[in-house]
């Protein structure tokens, strides 16, 4: 057989053996064997391929890629290493923190190996924060801890690095002094004591079964009851719990549609109810509406018959009536146009004449001594037009009359009103000015 | 006991991204298959050395 064959194939004999270690996460045993392998066969590429990627998992992202550009150069046909390296390089991320790592892990140790403990445990801190793979960094804070005699945490980093690499020797070792100072050894080995202490049968020894106990009639009954009971017990503990909870889940949907559904009526009803007030409110503008024009038609017919009746009044000569529904004829609710025109040939007789013809009416009335159908013709002369005579002679009617108030107030008018008339100067003299 | 003074001690510094490629450089890649060639190429001049004498 040739040497490089007989090299080949121990080459391969030990990346495989490294191969299994690196499947039981014996990563250390590995490495190890894969650098045997690659002493006997530089080109053993998986054994340099997995040993980069042993390097990397342990956190040492810079050993890594030192192996697979190796690999790459050494054989660059169908080579993982490439997949491996353009992984790296497509995430420039991971290779910025590695190195930010890698620099303050060594900033770390030089603190440590110049007793700075207290900065070489912030800085392993930071560094385990974004790397808790880094192996190296993991032990050496381990360590630093252990000389503070702070064993919880130093387990803790050791821990981690056991289930990184199962066979870590340093580790192994650190977390051997770690468990002999917290007590843990003696409880484990006691209990590998307890589970390999059963003693193995020998062909001499005898199984004896257990005596089988006689059960009276009454333990029968005793035990019927008992499992009744646990039965029972189950039953409400277990069943009964779940039953409810299935039920009130189902009243829960039941309520929740019955709730839907309530708010569907409601907003219906809310609904029907704007529209009822909305309705509402149009009768009542319409109500309101028909009200105006029944108001302004039946205004509009009295006003129409009031002056009929005025006008036939003046043509029966019926002086007094034609006085007395001119006067009470509201003339600023004539609105049409031909009632207008009749209002104003009708005011213009009432104004022109008549107003005299009641004066001289209540003179004669007066003179007759009938002073209160005097006072009323009066009043109808004066309010039809006010003429400052008429007024005086109403003013004395009162005076004569007694009723004073009411002469002083029409005398008091004449002065006020009509101050440049005949009639001004004899209203004060009656006033008594 | 463990003394942690060595144990610091004995912590090398990590291999840095940026010295990357003097790490490879410095690489010795000689395996088992070189030595042996090495041997049997001396142990070829030696014999013809010895012959030619």
């Amino acid at each position: 057989m040739k040497y490089d064959v007989m090299l080949e194939q121990i080459a391969n004999c030990y990346y495989n053996l490294g191969l299994e270690r690196a499947r039981l996460r014996d990563l250390s045993g590995a490495a190890e064997l894969l650098k045997k392998s690659l002493t006997f066969d530089k080109y053993q590429k998986d054994a340099r391929n997995l040993l980069g990627l042993i390097f990397f998992e342990c956190g040492e992202t810079a050993d890594a890629l030192v192996q697979w550009v190796i690999s790459m150069n050494l054989l660059p046909q169908d080579n993982i290493a490439d997949h491996y390296l353009d992984e790296i390089q497509r995430k420039p991320a991971i290779l910025r923190i590695c190195s930010d790592n890698v620099k303050r892990y060594n900033q770390a140790l030089d603190y440590a190996q110049n007793n700075n403990e207290d900065l070489a445990i912030m800085q392993l801190n930071q560094v385990i924060q974004d790397s808790p793979n880094y192996i190296k960094a993991q032990i050496l804070l381990a360590l630093l801890y252990m000389k503070r005699e702070d064993w919880v945490k130093a387990g803790r980093s050791l821990y981690l690095v056991l289930k990184i690499d199962r066979n870590n020797p340093k580790a192994l070792v650190l977390m051997d002094e770690v468990k002999h100072n917290t007590g843990r050894k003696e409880v484990e080995q006691s209990r590998l004591k307890n589970a390999f202490s059963h003693r193995k049968m020998t062909d001499d020894d005898v199984l004896i079964p257990q005596e089988v106990k006689q059960v009276s009639p009454w333990m029968v009954v005793g035990y019927i009851f008992v499992g009744v009971i646990l039965a029972l017990f189950a039953f409400y503990l277990l069943i009964m719990p779940a039953k409810t909870k299935a039920l009130n889940a189902e009243n829960n949907r039941e309520l929740i549609t019955y709730t839907e559904k309530l708010d569907a009526s409601n907003r219906a009803y809310a609904e029907l109810k704007d529209s009822y007030d909305t309705l509402e409110s149009q009768y009542a503008e319409a109500a309101d509406q028909v009200s105006q024009f029944e108001n302004a038609n039946a205004s509009f017919m009295g006003q129409y018959q009031a002056l009929n009746e005025i006008r036939t009044a003046l043509a029966n000569c019926d002086t007094l009536q034609a006085a007395k529904l001119y006067t009470g004829l509201d003339q600023s609710q004539i609105s049409d146009a031909t009632m207008q025109q009749q209002l104003q040939s009708i005011k213009v007789q009432m104004e022109g004449s008549i107003y005299q013809e009641l004066a001289d009416q209540a003179t004669s009335a007066w003179n007759s001594g009938n002073k209160d159908q005097a006072a009323e013709l009066y009043n109808l002369s004066l309010a039809i037009r006010e003429e400052p005579e008429n007024m005086y002679l109403l003013g004395r009617l009162y005076q004569n009359m007694g009723r004073t108030d009411e002469a002083n107030t029409l005398f008091d008018k004449i002065i006020g009103a009509h101050p440049d008339s005949n009639y001004a100067e004899r209203a004060r003299q009656a006033r008594g000015y | 006991m463990i003394s942690y003074e060595e144990e610091i001690k004995r912590f090398k510094p990590s291999l840095d991204v940026d010295q990357i490629e003097d790490a490879i450089a410095k690489v010795d890649l000689t395996d088992m298959n070189d030595i042996m060639t090495s041997l049997i190429e001396e142990a070829i001049k030696h014999k013809k050395d010895e012959s030619a004498k």
